[in-house]
């Protein structure tokens, strides 16, 4: 790491992503795309059962995603987030239910199939060797590569597009071990994004970054939400970035849903302070005017 | 392939040229440079110096190429494959069974038996043993690495400590000729086992290079592998079958030769990076040159006798390896 890392940083700084999400000042209502929630759902969930060995994780879980969703899940260590994204993405098999995309059971779908509309980052992305960052992004290519895989002139162009898109361009031939944490973080969005995918899901894109970077990841992502009607399913963890972003959240505890809507109605102190317990404020972001928690430690609770 | 690579590939062209040179010139007798190029284009002129090179030295440095190259893509297969750059060919035990076959064949005197042939074929049906039994562990655990590994390990250990259990037992001039056998040697093949050789070697090595990108995406974990649309057990199945083949072959004509599949890929990757479609044919032809040179060293060092060439391949590349990483800053092994 060390003499790159202060490089590519700069450059970030000195340059603003092109066309920056702006978050809309109208109300917290028109943050809600124009999803329309009678449309068949491009991802469906039912009756889902999940878990490891003889342990349960996940317990009757059921909701669908409306294409053009912006969806975040959300709740705390080990209420089944991880678990739930690793059975929609198909990597765990269900023990009961079923994971529906545009009307067909994922598990019947060939993944090679899969893979060239459903895109997936999952958590701690890492590589073991030091592949050049264009190698990289160029893997998230290989399912739209024929037999011979060949990659053409569209790849290219695609591979371009992300690169600039994700801000990763100005290091496309660095490697990824001269990157730090939220460069790196940036790559491993770009190749998901190479897959051109209609669903990108998400596990903790923004774990261990600074807020800088968790605003750059997050904001690519809205971008190509808003724009090519991206579906997005992201796990969170900071309750205030799923505020910021999300067009509803579905927040679990113990393994079910206990909570599902926009994040307004999810969000309420009442709501936070059962599933968390832990005492919160929560009050309204005033410029995005969704919600914002605010924590209150122990020792202060009492005055 | 960047100009770097292109770079690297005509270096290491025209280094393998050179090796070819120096092995048919080096050996037993030495012969000098103009006599070894008169006897490749015009054998009739000198017919002792044209046996000794179309003969002896051509088939032993093409034997030398094949063993090379197939270690050093076994090799840099199994450290993608097990995403772990300690690996190598004999990693998930193919040497312990070869070691195991070997050595029963010596010490039931089999070669008096069926001749030259017997001790490439027990090796190779020693090693399909082991490249077996790791199977047959791996696939009750979906071929995960953490099984393929394990099991391997420890099927390794289990031969090695039945070798040992055998030559405990043994003749000591059958215990010298299987310690010479397991050090590896180039000397003792037939041009006709050679050529059996070359056909799951050279195939083994189209397989994978042809597979190239497969096994980049494998190196990023299952999930990710999975994710981008790839039936990971299966394809670690291929990978894992076809490196033992290569691996088996190898160890049935020139015995255990140590360090080459361990070395060899990871000095290309520092040269031409870790993306194995460039760095599995870099890696066959850096094979094809480490090997053969080690071997002319081996014949040549204290001729008229012959050291056997693993003895070089573990000195010479330990301690060229070792300059190699104590000159580097900034070494990464991967």
């Amino acid at each position: 790491m060390g003499e790159g890392q202060g490089g590519g940083e700069k450059m970030n700084n000195s340059r603003p992503l092109p066309l920056p999400f702006i978050p809309s000042r109208q109300g917290r209502g028109s943050f809600r795309t124009e999803t329309n929630s009678d449309a068949l759902p491009l991802l469906k969930v039912t009756d889902l059962v999940a878990g490891y060995q003889d342990r349960k994780i996940i317990d009757r879980i059921s909701f669908g995603v409306p294409p053009g969703c912006f969806l975040g899940i959300i709740g705390p260590n080990g209420s089944g987030k991880t678990t739930l994204f690793r059975v929609i993405t198909g990597f765990l098999n269900p023990w009961e239910g079923e994971v529906l995309y545009q009307g067909k059971n994922t598990a019947r779908i060939p993944a090679s199939d899969i893979a060239k509309e459903i895109a997936v980052m999952p958590q701690g992305m890492d590589s073991t060797f030091s592949f050049r960052v264009e190698e990289l992004v160029a893997m998230g290519r290989f399912p739209h590569l024929g037999r011979l895989q060949k990659s053409g002139k569209r790849d290219r162009d695609v591979i371009r597009q992300v690169l600039q898109l994700t801000d990763t361009e100005d290091f496309k031939d660095k490697k990824l071990f001269e990157l730090s944490g939220g460069e790196r973080q940036r790559v491993f969005l770009a190749q998901a994004l190479a897959q051109e995918p209609k669903l990108l899901l998400l596990d903790e894109p923004t774990a261990h970054l600074d807020i800088g970077h968790q605003i750059r990841i997050l904001d690519v992502i809205k971008r190509l939400n808003r724009t090519e009607g991206m579906t997005v399913i992201i796990v969170l963890h900071d309750l205030n970035l799923a505020s910021l972003y999300c067009d509803r959240l579905i927040l679990l505890k113990d393994g079910f849903i206990f909570e599902e809507g926009s994040p307004s109605e999810v969000m309420t102190y009442e709501t936070i302070e059962a599933v968390y317990e832990t005492v919160v404020l929560v009050n309204e972001n005033p410029v995005t005017k969704r919600p914002h928690v605010l924590l209150v430690s122990m020792e202060q609770q009492g005055r | 392939m960047t100009y770097r690579h292109t770079k690297v590939f005509i270096a290491l062209f025209l280094l393998f040229i050179g090796t070819f040179l120096l092995g048919l010139a080096f050996g037993g007798s030495n012969l000098s440079l103009s006599s070894v190029v008169t006897a490749i284009f015009q054998p009739e002129k000198d017919s002792i110096a044209s046996t000794i090179v179309w003969q002896l030295r051509v088939p032993r440095f093409f034997l030398g190429v094949l063993v090379g190259a197939g270690l050093s893509v076994a090799g840099c297969v199994f450290q993608g494959l097990l995403r772990n750059p300690l690996a190598e060919p004999y990693t998930l035990g193919i040497s312990g069974g070869a070691a195991l076959g070997a050595t029963l064949a010596i010490v039931f005197g089999l070669p008096g038996v069926l001749g030259r042939i017997a001790l490439p074929l027990a090796a190779f049906l020693g090693a399909f043993l082991s490249l077996s039994l790791t199977y047959a562990v791996a696939a009750r655990r979906r071929f995960s690495i953490p099984t393929l590994i394990l099991g391997g390990v420890i099927l390794s250990f289990l031969f090695s400590a039945l070798v040992l259990l055998i030559l405990s037992v043994a003749d000591t001039d059958k215990v010298h000729g299987t310690i010479i056998w397991l050090m590896g040697d180039l000397s003792a093949t037939e041009t006709g086992m050679a050529r059996v050789a070359a056909f799951p070697i050279v195939g083994g090595i189209v397989i994978m290079i042809l597979l190239a990108q497969q096994l980049n995406i494998l190196t990023l974990g299952e999930e990710k592998a999975t994710y981008l649309g790839l039936n990971t057990e299966s394809l670690r199945k291929i990978f894992f079958l076809a490196a033992s083949l290569i691996t088996g072959a190898c160890v049935a004509v020139s015995g255990l030769i140590g360090f080459v599949g361990l070395i060899v890929p990871h000095f290309l990757r520092r040269l031409v990076g870790p993306n194995h479609k460039t760095l599995i044919p870099a890696s066959a032809l850096g094979g094809a040159i480490f090997l053969p040179l080690c071997d002319t060293i081996a014949r040549t060092i204290i001729a008229p006798l012959e050291l056997p060439v693993g003895v070089i391949t573990g000195i010479a590349g330990g301690l060229v390896f070792i300059s190699f990483i104590l000159k580097t800053k900034n070494w990464e092994i991967f």
